[in-house]
């Protein structure tokens, strides 16, 4: 079906002058209770949803610490059982 | 006793005072339903979709600058909610010329006809189109409802959507396109 040039004139004055349904004044009755309610429920959800990803950071910065720690440990520890091993061989060989 | 928004805004703000949360929910539910009207999802509550764009109003309401009009704050955001809404629901399945009750059918015929015979029944012609536009594309429907049936101009719809005026334009002139398709397809 050909549609005429002044098809969408037509339609969408026609859909503008239809009689739009009467706007309330105000919220009806409960309304703002129940947006309320939905506020509350969301609230503490949205607070752990931005907390999470910050916990999932913090855990691995804590990570990360101990485990430089524990390499910047490590060399030392060897260095002081090596020590310990010299000394001792050394008294070994005192009469 | 008439509290204005702004004083109500910073109510909530600084003490999260639930009488000027109700009485600003009072204040602007008919500019939101007014825009919800427009963009209702087929199948959705008005009630539902009003009240899901409160839920947004008071979760970003923190970050509301009061530097800028109230009135243009609520609407880009009920804008945006909807616009959501269309995206994420099931769009209303082809229309067929069957489906069509007798006075859309009647509606069309007059529409077609040129010179235009009988005048079409505005409210059939309304039904009509809006049935045809809940089967189109959520950001073509949005476009089309805003530029030619609430007659907003560019500039307003950039403030609306954040969308360019080529954008809007270009998504402009292919909806209408694409209803044009769907008026000839139906019969």
């Amino acid at each position: 079906m050909k549609l005429p040039d002044s098809f969408f004139d037509r339609l969408f004055r026609h859909a503008r002058q239809a009689v739009a349904l009467p706007v309330p004044e105000g919220a009806p009755q409960g309304f703002a209770t129940r947006v309320l309610a939905q506020w509350r429920e969301r609230e503490p959800r949205d607070w752990t949803l931005w907390l999470l990803p910050r916990a999932i950071g913090l855990a691995a910065a804590c990570v990360l610490t101990l485990l430089a720690v524990d390499g910047l440990l490590a060399p030392a520890g060897e260095e002081h059982e090596l020590a310990g091993l010299m000394m001792s061989s050394a008294l070994e060989g005192q009469p | 006793m008439n509290i204005e928004p702004r004083q109500l805004i910073a109510a909530w703000q600084s003490a999260r005072d639930e009488q000027a949360a109700r009485a600003l929910i009072d204040a602007l539910y008919s500019q939101v339903i007014r825009i919800v009207r427009n963009h209702l999802p087929f199948r959705l509550d008005e009630e539902d979709l009003a009240q899901e764009v409160f839920a947004q109003f008071f979760k970003t309401l923190d970050r509301y600058d009061p530097a800028q009009p109230l009135e243009n704050w609520v609407s880009r955001l009920a804008v945006n909610v909807c616009l959501k809404a269309l995206r994420s629901r099931k769009r209303r399945p082809e229309l067929r010329w069957s489906d069509l009750s007798e006075e859309e059918q009647a509606a069309m015929e007059s529409l077609v006809r040129e010179p235009e015979e009988t005048a079409a029944q505005d409210s059939d012609v309304k039904a009509l189109l809006h049935r045809l536009l809940e089967t189109m594309d959520a950001k073509d429907r949005l476009v089309l409802t805003l530029l030619h049936l609430e007659e907003k101009t560019l500039k307003e719809i950039q403030e609306l959507t954040g969308w360019t005026s080529i954008i809007i334009r270009m998504r402009a002139y292919r909806a209408r396109k694409k209803l044009k398709k769907l008026f000839e397809g139906l019969r």
